[in-house]
């Protein structure tokens, strides 16, 4: 298990570095002026604009402007947000507790919710129970976030009054948005535990389970689910992925204060140090979410190859 | 068994790969029926908008500002005045031409990536494919947002962000296709009667890896609709006054107490219409995909 860890860690490596010089690249691919265009077309004197150029490391060539970003990335520096002033990692930390209770109070919906109506969809096949659990599962995959977003605020902020329109520090302002994120990522982990235990359910030794006599919710769990596994860690795994990158749309119609708010307002002002710390650490997350279902899948089926 | 009864048998499974009967095979099923019946109206709103809508989606005060729906304005007006039932049926047009341009950029370049690489393997292979693993590490909307950071915000730049974030998907499935059908017998035979290499790929090769394609199309689609939707909503889309439904939900937003209609209208428009285009891409997958079909 250490020399597959160890390898796995070894193959994210190069890809990270790609990674990290396409988000460098972002800048230069801007086209005309990437200060011009951070200052919205706003006439400033020329020594502004040299100073924000010189500032910002523009003046020397693409090579060394590469080598100096790389530099500083790996030092724990990722610039300085021309809107706000404060350095871009400072801003990240400040937003990502955040992001992380959101993430973890959408998974936690988005399991159970899914778990319970894929379960039941495939033992129920083909009956009503199976029907309305995939309509759900088809309304969430085509239900836009942002509008079943506002319809969450409308009917229990706006009409009901049970929870504040403006979100703060406590655990209650946490139950909408993450209602609202683990109800839609639910519909995809539904289909697909339905799909993953109707084909366990059709094997030889789960007819050998029941033939056994034992107690139809002891199959269920303890033979198909584990054996059902695969596929729903891997789409959890994802789900996990998705909801730590920043839920860009939730988290700016709840106004949450999380890392995907702060990246809808830099690009919205096109603040590039700070975009490019953002998609960094994000695309970071989200490789090494990748990683971990990988190593996941090992502890649950010892027979995956290492390869 | 007679001879015309032997023709017959022999060539009924040949009949039954027509365009005809497969239009049948998928609208046999109920969620391509209901699917088909909404795609149909949104075409034909798109098409007869000029006929259909009976104000200029863009006039200021067609109407009353914040009027709720009526026999005069069917969804009510905007807080400008703007017929919103107009400003729906025109935006058909844009979704429609959206979803349409989008999976023509994911298809073109993921098809592409996908023959080149599965065809000629080795170094072309390992080269676009790792280019392929780098692009699916990104997010898909936080790429999509990226490059729409970096074009400057408008409904053109929202739809090239879209397409470009999404194509690795069809590059992957286009190169696991590809690996097999390369290894077709009518393939070898190509290349021994002196084909060369793009000429296998485009007549041989393309073919027979369209069935895949053409299923990923069809679902990728209504995801596309909903990203450049997103985008519009973020304000990195569609710019004012531009009838699109996701920069209409978006300017509804701050009229969420006194006219919630504003937000409901355009959001279940758009929610139908990648309905209706998931469950044609959900049938249109169960046929063309046996494997999927048996279970």
């Amino acid at each position: 298990m250490a020399a597959y860890l160890f390898r796995r860690l070894l193959m994210t490596v190069p890809v990270w570095f790609a990674i990290l010089t396409l988000v460098f690249l972002m800048r230069p691919l801007v086209p005309g002026d990437p200060v011009k265009v951070m200052l919205f077309g706003r006439v400033t004197s020329p020594e502004v604009v040299a100073n924000m150029r010189h500032q910002l490391g523009l003046d020397d060539s693409l090579w060394v402007q590469y080598l100096h970003y790389v530099r500083g990335v790996l030092h724990g520096d990722l610039g300085t947000s021309v809107t706000t002033r404060q350095p871009v990692l400072d801003e990240i930390k400040d937003r990502y507790p955040a992001t992380l209770k959101l993430a973890f109070g959408s998974l936690v919906v988005s399991t159970l919710v899914g778990l319970i109506a894929g379960i039941l969809a495939a033992v129920y096949k083909n009956s009503l129970i199976d029907t309305a659990s995939m309509l759900f599962a088809m309304a969430g995959l085509s239900m836009p976030a942002f509008w079943f977003g506002l319809l969450m605020i409308y009917f229990f902020a706006v009409k009901l009054s049970w929870f504040s329109v403006i979100p703060d520090e406590s655990l209650k302002s946490l139950i909408l948005p993450a209602v609202t994120l683990g109800l839609i990522t639910s519909s995809a982990v539904a289909r697909l535990v339905r799909s993953a235990m109707l084909e366990v359910l059709g094997q030889d030794f789960i007819r050998t389970a029941r033939a056994k006599g034992l107690r139809e919710r002891s199959v269920l769990i303890q033979h198909a689910l584990r054996n059902a596994m695969i596929p729903i860690v891997t789409i959890l795994g994802l789900q996990l992925g998705y909801q730590l990158s920043g839920a860009f749309i939730i988290e700016a119609v709840f106004a949450w204060h999380g890392i995907g708010e702060l990246g809808v307002k830099a690009f919205a002002k096109r603040d590039f140090p700070l975009i490019q710390g953002i998609v960094l650490v994000v695309a970071t997350t989200y490789v090494l979410v990748n990683l971990a279902v990988d190593l996941l899948y090992r502890l649950l089926d010892p027979r995956v190859k290492l390869s | 068994m007679n001879v015309t009864a032997a023709v017959n048998a022999v060539r009924r499974p040949r009949d039954q790969t027509g365009t005809i009967p497969f239009l049948r095979r998928l609208f046999a099923q109920r969620q391509a029926q209901i699917g088909g019946v909404i795609v149909a109206i949104l075409v034909l709103m798109a098409i007869f908008a000029p006929v259909i809508a009976p104000y200029d989606p863009t006039e200021i005060k067609a109407g009353k500002p914040l009027t709720s729906p009526s026999r005069a304005h069917l969804f009510g007006t905007d807080d400008l005045g703007r017929d919103m039932f107009s400003r729906i049926v025109y935006g058909a047009r844009i979704t429609l031409r959206i979803g349409a341009i989008i999976v023509a950029i994911e298809v073109s370049l993921g098809v592409v990536i996908g023959l080149l690489a599965g065809y000629y393997g080795r170094w072309v292979d390992t080269l676009l494919m790792r280019f392929t693993d780098i692009v699916l590490a990104f997010p898909g909307l936080m790429l999509a947002l990226a490059i729409v950071a970096t074009l400057g915000p408008s409904l053109t730049n929202a739809i090239i962000a879209v397409g470009l974030a999404s194509w690795p998907l069809f590059a992957r499935v286009v190169r696991g296709s590809v690996l097999s059908v390369k290894e077709m017998e009518y393939v070898t035979a190509g290349r021994v009667l002196g084909a060369r290499g793009p000429h296998i790929l485009r007549k041989t090769i393309l073919p027979n890896v369209l069935a895949p394609i053409i299923v990923l199309a069809s679902l990728e689609f209504p995801a596309a609709v909903l990203v450049a939707a997103a985008l519009s909503f973020l304000g990195l889309g569609a710019q004012p006054p531009t009838p699109e439904w996701g920069a209409l939900l978006v300017n509804g937003r701050s009229y969420i107490r006194s006219a919630p209609y504003l937000i409901n209208i355009p959001g279940a428009a758009i929610f139908l219409v990648v309905l209706a285009f998931n469950l044609l891409g959900n049938t249109l997958r169960d046929i063309l995909d046996p494997r999927l079909r048996i279970r």
